[in-house]
């Protein structure tokens, strides 16, 4: 029975009457004293400092029970538990402790309660709401649906909103008239991509594309800021500036001397003027393509090529033309950082997805981000002859595609089967409508590749359009849905179709009208899930967007169809599957993007005086080496302390040399075992989780002590109180951000929550804005002149060392801590707390809710299961699954 | 002038006579025209010539100068020039730019042709100016470039040898000022620091 009913009841109607009339003018209403055996509790141990006098923290308990049932009174009677029960409060200072006898019975009466005002506010058979697709869960579904792996549509759908951590939440997936009309048009832009629209497919061509011959790297060539090389020697055709600097780069150009397939040595870093693309190729036809890219590298002496000074790294993105290729373009993404050996080319093979006026782009990634080498410019003695350092060389870049294995291809076999491609010829078929087609055009100005010409219009033709699309939309609808389709759904779809039909359109634009209607339907855009237990579709569903971030596959649907995934055993291989398929990468990025914040990882740009050594390709390694260590923790299933604390670390070369870790060489992330004493390796002392949780410029305690709390030990800090000041940090090297916060928690406002929450920022005081650790803060004015260390020595430094950094704190229970060693040791220690947490996020990721009051019991359960067996993080994805809490809606 | 170019220049010429005599006589719509050359900027480009110019079908080359940067070529003007009549004169100013087009597309406009130049060889001006020992082909091309196009300079060429770029012209028309400034625009440094 719920308290609200338990106070109706009791109240006598002439105490109604009293409250309504007191309420009508205005007077305060006596709010009813807390029932037994909660009222002697409070009175024997909390009344003390939460009295109408004392009011400790602002909190008045004298004045009454607050109704659980009421927002309000819930939020503060849970808080109340939560502090019992974790031995806050009363505080361990107090003469007049509970004992655990007193406290039991005061928690349980408290905890039904709770429960109970819970179970009347939610709706248990529908705990999940009604929710949407993610955009990236819209973005993988399609893939998957059509097999389309590079389809892009993500980015042109509204952002999603973010509820308890996550935005799978219906809570944060509103929709509007907005969402809609991009639903339109992303089901456009997938069916264009989808229907195949010649009868053969397109010629698979090979292009050795050089990175000269190319807008930006010929000014480079011609600055001097890069060289072209024939068999790892000078090009005798275009030697390197010495005595003279090139001139005229238009005569360059027209003598051909940057088309002949030199290999191409840059010396700069990409920056805001400049960019290397291979310009010679745009994809014409959306599709697979394989791209081997010939990378070296080489110490640049005066002229003289010797051998690098390692392996260096350079980078491959994928880079999309605006309009005509002149108004510039933009990198869609990074395809990977590649290892350019010394004077040894080395060709790296991949398979790539290009869309429309995609093209790949080249970056010298582990050279200095500066632009002081202009070597080649006026004024430079001696120029690029004159020049020593480092130079990473591409030979060339060949592109070769589009891949088909079948024609038509899959995506157009789901939506037409075997339906032949014929031309389409007006007078075979009186009244009726050709396709539209677009004719393919190279709009990029500076390419080579050009479409291949195509006569007519073909397009699939049906014999029987009646029964072919009944028989296509029967197919294509449960796959869409991800789920079993009624009949007469079917023949919904069927009826639009074929209003299309009569109403003239080809038999390929009707069924595409059916599809967009479907892709653009409720059916397809929600996760429709039963209420209460889920049905094999909705177990098959839930798995799949858990760890794959995307509709299940047909081995799932399969085992939902024959409704075997309610087997535990079944389960469990299912989960181990999914886990080791290529796809469980979108889990662990898309889980992480928003669990450790790794989305805002470029939220802010490092101050480029304080840490000129960051880079891109430093911000790259950060995130590659978070998903890395999540990855590996999941397949050695490796327990919660490794959150925190490891022995090992995923690092590549840039990284180790950010850490002060010997003997890694290149740009691939490996596991790397850690010499003693060394603090990386967790999650705590990640460069991206330290870069995520400062601004740029200086690093504060609180935010980051919030992050720890949240998001690793699952306690979220309380909000701050209004109207207090931000704590301004001071680069200047006068004032220590700990002195700064000394006179902040010197207000008995702050002092509470701030003892809890800046402990753990202490701690990670050892490390600055781009996660390298030190002793003493990088200051603008004031402070000592820095040594160089491991920053590179193209670098300038002109930052200075401030103040010293203490990096000691306490723990609210007392434990103390003098550096970061220490603290992760405390943390360590308590790795059901690390593991609750963690089964607490896996959980609302993959239910789209949050937990409930009531919902603790089966998220111990869960963790319990877990520690059982061995408190492995992949063991805890397991029990995450085999629960109710995952089963049920 | 290099030594290279004189001692090419006549056996280059000997050797397309010979060729003509043993390999036909024009037909009677045939022409033959000689032109001045802009684009030998040093001797290596004779080749880039010869390989633009083997690209061209129905254009014969008969004799190359290269030390008056002059070529002659024979040719069908009716085959040449689209709309011309048959039995009918083309005017020689179509002719040389039908022939100008085609020869610019094959060497990306680095070559062009132009009337002989009508000052004779004695009357010209010569000036060498150092530009320094460049060893790059598009950078003596481009110095090249910044005095080939000015008003009363017939023909120039740079030697990577001797660091020197050398300079024929009308002294009515222009001198050695005039050419200093216009390598200075095209930021070629003379002398070379």
């Amino acid at each position: 029975m719920s308290n609200r009913r338990k106070y109706a009841r009791s109240a006598p109607g002439s105490i109604v009457l009293m409250l309504m009339l007191m309420l009508l003018f205005g007077l305060p209403v006596p709010i009813p004293a807390a029932p037994e055996p909660l009222a002697s509790f409070l009175d024997r141990h909390c009344f003390e400092c939460h009295d109408d006098t004392t009011k400790k923290g602002g909190l008045d308990l004298t004045a009454g029970w607050p109704d659980p049932a009421t927002p309000d009174g819930f939020t503060r009677w849970l808080k109340i538990h939560d502090r019992v029960e974790s031995g806050e409060m009363p505080p361990p200072k107090s003469k007049n402790r509970p004992d655990p006898a007193e406290t039991a019975p005061f928690l349980a009466a408290l905890a039904r309660d709770l429960t109970a005002a819970e179970a009347a506010r939610l709706d248990a058979a529908n705990r999940t709401g009604l929710r949407r697709l993610t955009r990236a869960e819209y973005e993988n579904t399609v893939r998957d649906l059509f097999d389309l792996p590079g389809l892009a549509v993500q980015n042109g759908l509204p952002a999603d909103g973010s509820a308890h951590g996550f935005d799978k939440n219906s809570d944060a997936l509103d929709i509007s008239h907005v969402n809609l009309a991009r639903y339109v048009e992303a089901a456009d832009r997938t069916l264009d991509l989808a229907i195949a629209t010649q009868p053969e497919p397109p010629t698979r061509q090979t292009v050795r594309l050089s990175l000269a011959g190319n807008y930006e790297p010929n000014i480079m060539l011609m600055q001097g800021d890069a060289v072209l090389l024939r068999d790892r020697a000078h090009d005798p055709v275009f030697p390197p500036a010495g005595k003279h600097a090139h001139i005229n780069q238009g005569a360059h150009e027209q003598l051909g001397i940057f088309k002949r397939g030199s290999s191409v040595g840059v010396f700069r870093h990409e920056d805001e003027s400049w960019n290397a693309y291979f310009r010679k190729f745009a994809a014409l036809y959306p599709g697979r393509y394989r791209v081997r890219a010939s990378l070296w590298s080489l110490w640049w002496e005066k002229g003289k090529i010797l051998p690098a000074r390692g392996v260096e790294a350079a980078r491959l993105s994928v880079v999309q033309f605006n309009e005509n290729g002149r108004g510039g373009q933009h990198p869609s993404y990074v395809l990977g950082y590649y290892d350019a050996p010394s004077l040894e080319p080395r060709v790296h093979e991949m398979e790539v997805w290009l869309n429309q006026k995609e093209t790949i782009g080249f970056n010298t990634a582990s050279l200095a981000p500066v632009v002081l080498y202009r070597v080649g410019t006026w004024g430079q003695v001696d120029r690029t002859m004159g020049f020593t350092g480092p130079c990473i060389v591409s030979d060339w870049l060949d592109i070769e595609g589009p891949l088909h294995v079948v024609w038509p291809p899959n995506s157009h076999r789901l939506l037409f089967g075997e339906l032949p491609i014929r031309e389409f010829r007006p007078a075979d078929q009186p009244g009726v409508t050709p396709p539209r087609r677009r004719p393919l055009k190279q709009e990029i100005v500076s390419t080579d590749n050009k479409p291949e010409p195509l006569v007519g219009i073909w397009t699939v033709h049906s014999a029987a359009p009646d029964a072919d699309l009944r028989q296509l939309l029967g197919t294509f609808l449960p796959r869409a849905f991800r789920r079993p389709v009624a009949a007469g759904v079917v023949e919904e779809y069927v009826a639009l179709a074929k209003s299309r039909l009569e109403a003239g359109d080809s038999f390929e634009a009707a069924m595409r009208y059916a599809c967009r209607a479907a892709l653009c339907s409720p059916d397809f855009l929600y996760h429709v899930e039963p209420a209460g237990s889920l049905d094999g579709s909705g177990v098959a569903a839930r798995l799949s967007y858990f760890l794959w971030n995307s509709m299940p596959d047909g081995e799932l649907t399969a085992l939902a169809a024959e409704d075997r995934l309610r087997d535990p055993t079944v389960r469990r291989a299912q989960v181990e599957r999914l886990l080791k398929d290529p796809k469980a990468q979108r889990f662990i990025e898309d889980f992480l993007g928003q669990w450790l914040k790794l989305r805002a990882i470029a939220a802010n740009d490092p101050d480029k005086k304080l840490y000129p050594e960051f880079s891109p390709y430093l911000q790259d390694s950060m995130v590659a080496e978070t998903r890395a260590y999540f990855r590996e923790l999941i397949e050695r299933d490796l327990g919660a302390a490794y959150l925190v604390k490891s022995d090992f670390a995923m690092l590549n070369e840039k990284l180790a040399v950010h850490y002060g870790i010997p003997g890694v060489s290149g740009p691939a992330i490996r596991r790397v075992d850690l010499p003693p004493g060394s603090p990386r390796g967790g999650f705590l002392t990640q460069a991206a989780l330290l870069k995520i949780t400062a601004n740029g410029t200086t690093t504060s305690p609180v935010p980051r002590g919030a992050f720890v709390m949240e998001r690793l030990l699952g306690q979220k800090p309380e909000p701050p109180p209004p109207n207090v000041p931000a704590v301004e940090p001071d680069v200047q090297g006068t004032t220590t951000i700990r002195e700064l916060l000394d006179k902040h928690r010197a207000d008995a406002a702050c002092a509470g929550c701030h003892a809890k929450i800046d402990p753990p920022g202490f701690a990670l005081e050892s490390f600055d804005v781009i996660g390298g650790q030190r002793d003493r803060y990088r200051a603008l004015e004031k402070g000592d002149p820095a040594p160089r260390g491991s920053i590179d020595p193209k670098i300038g430094i002109s930052f200075k060392l401030g103040p010293p950094v203490d990096a000691s704190g306490q723990l609210p229970d007392g434990r103390t801590f003098v550096g970061i060693a220490e603290f992760q040791d405390h943390l360590s220690a308590e790795p059901q707390r690390l593991l609750a947490n963690l089964a607490r996020q896996f959980t609302i990721y993959a239910t789209g809710r949050d937990l409930s009051f009531a919902d603790r019991a089966a998220l111990r359960d869960i963790v319990e299961r877990a520690e059982a067996r061995g408190g492995g993080i992949r063991t805890l994805i397991h029990e995450v699954v085999q629960s109710d809490l995952f089963l049920t809606r | 002038m290099t030594p290279s170019f004189r001692i090419r220049f006549p056996a280059g010429f000997a050797l397309a006579a010979l060729w003509l005599t043993s390999f036909g006589i024009p037909s009677a719509a045939e022409q033959t025209e000689t032109y001045r050359v802009v684009g030998f900027s040093h001797p290596e480009r004779e080749e880039d010539f010869r390989q633009a110019l083997a690209t061209l079908p129905g254009i014969v080359l008969v004799g190359l100068d290269l030390a008056a940067a002059e070529v002659t070529l024979r040719f069908d003007p009716e085959q040449l020039v689209s709309g011309a009549k048959p039995g009918q004169p083309v005017a020689p100013e179509k002719i040389l730019e039908e022939l100008d087009k085609r020869l610019g597309q094959a060497s990306v406009r680095t070559f062009t042709l132009t009337p002989r130049s009508p000052v004779p060889n004695a009357d010209l001006a010569t000036e060498s100016i150092p530009v320094g020992l460049l060893d790059c082909k598009g950078c003596r091309y481009g110095v090249y470039l910044a005095v080939a196009r000015l008003e009363g300079v017939v023909r120039a060429s740079v030697s990577s040898e001797t660091g020197l770029l050398t300079v024929w012209f009308d002294p009515k028309k222009t001198a050695r000022p005039a050419l200093e400034e216009a390598l200075k625009k095209a930021r070629v440094e003379s002398p070379a620091n």
